[in-house]
């Protein structure tokens, strides 16, 4: 049977990603449909997957890298990121002294793409921890207690997934004015449905499944069902939202910026070093400007994606196949 | 079905490779350049310009020939901001004013070299030697675009209306008239609506008397701004200061907006411009240019792939960084002038003190940012506006780190451990300039600097209605133009300058720069001048502003422009002489 | 059937009072006077001078009551007429604002959705046929690089070749001066159109792929395949119809995708429509328009999807007997 995009109970139904062009779930799995985790050593037949899937492991190569020269930039750059160097000048190209060359104001490029990572990965992580937590928590609810909670949930998902997320980020980050804060908070408010969605979905299958019965059966109360026995068996897809959430919401963060609405100059970011090329002379003239964050970016979302599809097909195998 | 798309998708071809060939300009009226104005000195009464005065204004030269080619087009781009307005009591920025140049008519222009004084609605004027007592013959011929001719009611209303409603004169400029006898009446307020103040008087029906209750040598000069156009009274005339705001007529409206410049509004400024055309048989007995100017309102970007791709004409005010990377395309022309907008700081009063300021000006090494971060396109300032001599016994602020110290020692706010510097997101030059200031405070001084920045409405709201900023980064137009301009930076609040909220509580008094310009207006020679050194010196010692440098002008224009054509460095790159110019096919 | 449509439908009226809401707190949480953003300017100005009469009217519009539900329902009540405001930054309606943005909008929109799914299909079809092949895992690669690169680079790549360099197309700006017809509307669209394009069809393929796999795989295309039906005619009578029967929902669901990607486009080409609008009323923080921007966005999606619901519906029996019970 497709599980693509198939209508679920609530409408509109199961949607990808819940930003921009990456597809974050493009083979529908975190739909409104069913990833049964196996549980027999499953952890370790996973990892043995996850690491035959070549790109996977170049996902997490990448990634690793980029996040560790984010975290020991002053090692790798002597620039700070915000030093205007007056003896170089402003636009020059790569030099000893500045091996990415200088900015329009004379700062250190391969510093602020250092930098300017720390800001695209915090962004990252920091939005989606707090949509997970907000998903996750909205979505236990409405699986859980079914009934008039549920529908209230699930029509308020319906209502923001039915809404362009860059538009809804864009009027609420101009709201509250434009910062590294607010662009996380901001997305992290508003990203929460894809995740919702999942975890109810997910619930609904293991509430009918024999090992809640049997926990209920006994008497375990609904809490510790809830907590210790149905959340752990969610954690395996959690993580591949999470994961291509953190490639969206980097992209997002770059979109942001070229608007003009994410985090406030000096402040660095990859979206705030590749906008400088909507200056065609800058695109033309100064390569060293952009392309560095181009790629940047581009490697980073490539390589967070490749983890999210190794990690689906390790976490669920039926997929892989058809991989 | 692929066949089908395979058809749909040569159609779309066939049909773009038809439309690519660029839209022809055709017919340009070659406007014969005639003998302009002689050089007239300023002040001096003036014989009346050569053209002979048509026979009837109303002349209209209907039943037009049936259109035959596209009209000739000028396609120009100014860098800035939108402000959806053409009433002068909200003539903010140059876009507005130069729309309002070729809508619109001023009694007197200026000529190129920012001095000599030109007709314009008024075909000769006079001004008596103490400089209180002007006349102006207006042109019969002019005419507003419904027909109407354009009368000494038209002027009298024009300059009685800000003193019915002085409080909705939020740009400084326009109180000028209150200077007009009768046109204040002691403290300041309003008088009532609809009375002429005596100071305006109808000699006959098409001349003028002004008398000025205080003398003023700058007033013919003034008289040429953009802010000063003539409006209509029968259209305007119940038009109440709130209304200046947002009446259809003050939104630059097309078919309401109506002037008595040579073009008119075709389409209606929205927040990419507008679309003008020329007026036909426009009375000055020469048309404009070239038929229809379409006035674009967009970022820097988009202007310089337009140029690049050949789509504009003339762009005004290019960030002079884009220069070289514009010299290699074909057809184009630039213009690199030495700017007067002047990139200053703002202080508070009640966050900073003199000391204070004058440890922040030495603190910046100003050359070092004009050559290395501006690539040289910038001059120098000295702490005062520009207009002024500079009078050996001025400090120059060099950049000098110890007096920087020491003179933060001696500051009452010498604690002050950060500052927050606001100025604007969208301007290439704040993006570039705020940055580097913030580095030579933070590091000569030790005080940290928060960078605010913000687009052009919060800023503007920021800073009018808040007082708790402490220093703003501004970029001024048109004060280059003479000494007397730079009043508006340090007038007293009240008058209806919204945006600069100096404090004059403290006694050192702002107020007593205000005194000093206008004691210099109503003199001249040595004892103008002796006020004026005075106020330098006020100026220079508590640089109630600290004027940075001036960037330069870059205009880039297509080399089918020529004639006359020429944009005006000082007065918001004016364009007055537009009837002059010449546009090639 | 009806009664399918009809509990769709019921099922929208909720999420349609979600969107207001939204709108309303976007609104609500811009800063400044909610009058200005309410009240015709001129309106506003003949009643400045009159403190009391604009006392009284803040309290006709209920600035004085509760935010919620009481103002939230009397601007309601405005909206549902139709009256949305007036803009802070133009001085102008909202209807006027929008009017004439939102053709242009449509207009990109159409032509790049149209565009898209002309790219994304094919290619993911052949992709799925060709499973594993080179042809397969370099289009497939294409479509993940494309995802994963910034829609702005892409689109000011373009404009800097097609527009700057060969002068093939416009750089911007839906027309050239003076010109009205379609033809240079066309002309004007391509580029934006491209690039929108190529960000849409980058997941439908990836979609589409994934949808006829699992259709080739399917028992009776086994059996199709065992009689000796031409391959050829496997994928294109049997699979096809039945793998792009998802593809219909899934078009409904890359409006909200594509309005964010439209944002960005119509910020490069200066196309004048409701991404640009949005862009600047964010930074001018103009309450209505944002709001507004909200609204119409939200319907249009809510509209799109109940559309490609009732739609697919008709062409899968099984759904609607499925949601019937």
């Amino acid at each position: 049977m497709s599980t693509i995009a198939q209508p679920s109970d609530s409408s509109p139904p199961a949607t990808p990603a819940p930003a921009s062009p990456t597809p974050a779930d493009p083979w529908g799995t975190t739909g409104a449909t069913q990833v049964v985790v196996e549980h027999i050593s499953a952890g370790q037949a996973a990892i043995r997957r996850f690491l035959r899937h070549r790109l996977a492991i170049v996902g997490v190569i990448v990634v690793v890298t980029v996040v560790v020269m984010a975290i020991v930039a002053p090692l790798l750059s002597p620039w700070p990121p915000n030093y205007i160097d007056f003896i170089t000048g402003s636009r020059k190209p790569p030099s000893d002294w500045h091996p990415l060359g200088t900015d329009i104001v004379g700062r250190d490029i391969w510093a602020r793409l250092l930098y300017g990572g720390r800001t695209s990965i915090i962004v990252g992580l920091g939005a989606v921890a707090l949509y997970l937590a907000i998903g996750t928590l909205l979505g236990l609810a409405a699986g859980f207690y079914g009934g008039k909670v549920d529908q209230v949930i699930m029509r308020f998902t319906d209502t923001i997934m039915s809404l362009p997320p860059l538009l809804l980020i864009i009027v609420f980050v101009a709201a509250i004015g434009p910062s590294i804060y607010s662009v996380i908070t901001v997305i992290g408010l508003l990203g929460w449905p894809i995740t919702c969605r999942l975890v109810r979905g997910q619930l609904l299958v293991l509430r009918e499944s024999e090992f809640i019965t049997a926990a209920r059966v006994v008497g375990v109360g609904d809490r510790t069902i809830l907590f210790r026995h149905m959340l752990p068996n969610i954690f395996g897809p959690l993580t591949v939202v999470a994961t291509f959430g953190v490639a969206t919401a980097i992209l997002l963060e770059s979109s942001l910026s070229f608007l003009g609405l994410g985090v406030r100059p000096p402040q660095s970011s990859w979206g705030n070093l590749i906008t400088e090329a909507v200056n065609p002379n800058v695109l033309n003239d100064v390569p060293w400007q952009w392309m560095p964050a181009a790629v940047a970016i581009t490697l980073m979302v490539l390589g967070v994606n490749f983890i999210g599809d190794g990690l689906r097909d390790a976490l669920d195998p039926r997929t892989a196949k058809r991989g | 079905m692929r066949a089908r798309l395979l058809t749909i998708a040569t159609a779309v071809m066939l049909i773009a490779s038809a439309c690519s060939s660029t839209p022809a300009a055709t017919t340009a009226p070659t406007a014969a350049p005639t003998a302009a104005p002689t050089a007239a000195p300023t002040a001096a009464p003036t014989a009346a310009p050569t053209a002979a005065p048509t026979a009837a204004p109303t002349a209209a030269p209907t039943a037009a020939p049936t259109p035959a080619a596209r009209p000739s087009v000028l396609r120009v781009a100014r860098i800035s901001d939108f402000l959806p307005s053409i009433h002068p009591v909200n003539l903010g920025t140059g876009n507005q004013e130069l729309m309002a140049d070729i809508t619109f008519s001023t009694l007197v222009d200026v000529d190129s070299d920012e001095v000599t004084i030109l007709p314009d609605l008024a075909k000769s004027w006079t001004a008596s030697p103490d400089a209180t007592v002007y006349t102006f013959e207006l042109d019969e011929r002019a005419v507003w675009s419904d027909g109407q001719p354009v009368t000494v009611e038209d002027v009298f209303f024009t300059i009685a209306w800000t003193s019915w409603y002085p409080t909705a004169l939020k740009q400084f400029g326009l109180e000028m008239y209150r200077n007009v006898k009768g046109g204040e009446n002691g403290s300041g307020t309003a008088i009532a609506p609809g009375t002429i103040p005596e100071g305006l008087k109808k000699i006959d029906d098409h001349t003028i008397e002004i008398t000025l209750s205080k003398p003023d040598g700058t007033f013919l000069r003034r008289l040429a701004g953009a802010y000063y156009y003539i409006q209509p009274v029968h259209i305007l005339g119940e038009l109440t200061g709130e209304q200046a705001d947002s009446c259809e007529f003050c939104l630059g409206t097309a078919g309401v907006t109506i002037g008595s410049g040579p073009y008119d509004f075709e389409t209606s400024i929205s927040a990419t411009g507008a679309n003008f055309k020329a007026k036909k048989g426009y009375w000055k007995g020469k048309d404009g240019p070239v038929e229809q100017i379409v006035y674009k309102i967009q970022e820097s970007n988009v202007s310089v792939a337009q140029l690049k791709a050949g789509e504009l004409d003339l762009v005004i005010r290019v960030p002079p960084l884009e220069g070289p990377g514009l010299a290699s395309v074909a057809g184009l022309k630039q213009l690199n002038v030495p700017g007067v907008g002047i990139f200053a700081l703002n202080f508070n009063h009640s966050q900073t003190d003199a000391a204070f300021r004058q440890a922040i000006a030495y603190a910046i090494n100003r050359p070092e940012i004009i050559e290395q971060v501006l690539g040289g396109r910038a001059s120098l300032n000295y702490g005062i506006p520009p207009g002024f001599k500079l009078y050996d016994d001025l400090d120059k602020y060099d950049f000098n780190v110890d007096k920087a110290k020491e003179l933060l020692a001696t500051s009452a706010f010498k604690d002050k451990k950060s500052i927050e510097l606001i100025y604007l997101a969208e301007d290439p030059n704040f993006t570039l300039t705020a940055p580097a200031l913030q580095q030579y405070i933070q590091e000569n001084l030790g005080i940290t600097v928060e960078l605010s920045a913000f687009p052009t409405a919060p800023y503007v709201e920021f800073i009018e209605k808040n007082n708790d900023w402490e220093i703003y980064l501004s970029f001024g137009g048109s004060e280059g133009v003479g000494w007397y301009q730079s009043e508006i930076y340090t007038a007293c609040p009240g008058i209806g300058v919204t945006y600069l909220k100096l404090d004059v509580g403290d006694d050192r008094g702002e107020c007593a720069y205000q005194a000093l310009f206008k004691e210099a207006a109503g003199l001249s020679g040595e004892a103008q001048d002796e006020v004026l050194h005075e106020l330098a010196r006020k100026l220079s010692t508590n640089i109630p502003i600290f004027h940075l440098w001036q960037p330069n002008y870059l205009h880039v224009y297509s080399d089918r422009l020529g004639g006359g054509f020429r944009i005006y460095p000082n007065e918001r790159e004016s364009f007055q002489s537009i009837l002059d110019w010449t546009y090639a096919p | 059937m009806g009664a399918y449509i009809l509990r769709r439908l019921l099922i929208s009226i909720p999420v349609l009072l979600g969107i207001t809401i939204i709108g309303f707190v976007a609104l609500k949480m811009t800063p400044g006077d909610p009058l200005t953003a309410s009240l015709n300017p001129e309106v506003l100005a003949n009643l400045m001078s009159r403190p009391e009469v604009l006392e009284a009217e803040r309290k006709r519009l209920g600035f004085d009551q509760p935010i919620f539900p009481n103002q939230y329902l009397i601007w309601l009540g405005k909206v549902v007429q139709g009256d949305f405001g007036y803009s802070v930054t133009s001085k102008r309606s909202i209807a006027y604002e929008v009017g004439s943005r939102l053709p242009q909008t449509l207009f990109l929109m159409i032509i790049a959705l149209t565009l898209a799914v002309v790219i994304a299909i094919p290619v993911g079809v052949i992709s799925a046929v060709r499973q594993y092949s080179k042809l397969d895992y370099s289009l497939n690669g294409m479509a993940i690089f494309l995802a994963s690169t910034p829609v702005f680079v892409l689109g000011l790549v373009f404009v800097y070749v097609f527009a700057v360099n060969l002068r093939l197309f416009p750089t911007s700006e839906l027309h050239s001066t003076n010109r009205h017809d379609i033809g240079d509307a066309i002309w004007h669209v391509v580029l934006p159109a491209s690039v929108l394009a190529i960000v849409n069809a980058a997941p439908l393929v990836r979609y589409t792929r994934a949808s006829m796999l699992d259709v080739l795989s399917s028992d009776y295309i086994t059996t199709a395949r065992a009689k000796g039906v031409l391959p050829w005619l496997v994928t294109t009578r049997h699979a096809l119809r039945n793998g792009l029967i998802p593809i219909i929902t899934l078009l409904a669901l890359l409006i909200p995708e594509s309005v964010a990607g439209a944002v960005i486009t119509e910020q490069i080409f200066a196309w004048n429509g409701m991404g640009q609008m949005v862009v600047k009323a964010a930074n001018a923080r103009d309450p209505s328009l944002m709001m507004a921007v909200i609204l119409i966005t939200g319907v249009a999606v809510l509209l799109a999807n109940l559309i490609a619901d009732i739609g697919y519906a008709m062409a899968d029996p099984r759904v609607r007997l499925d949601r019937a019970k």
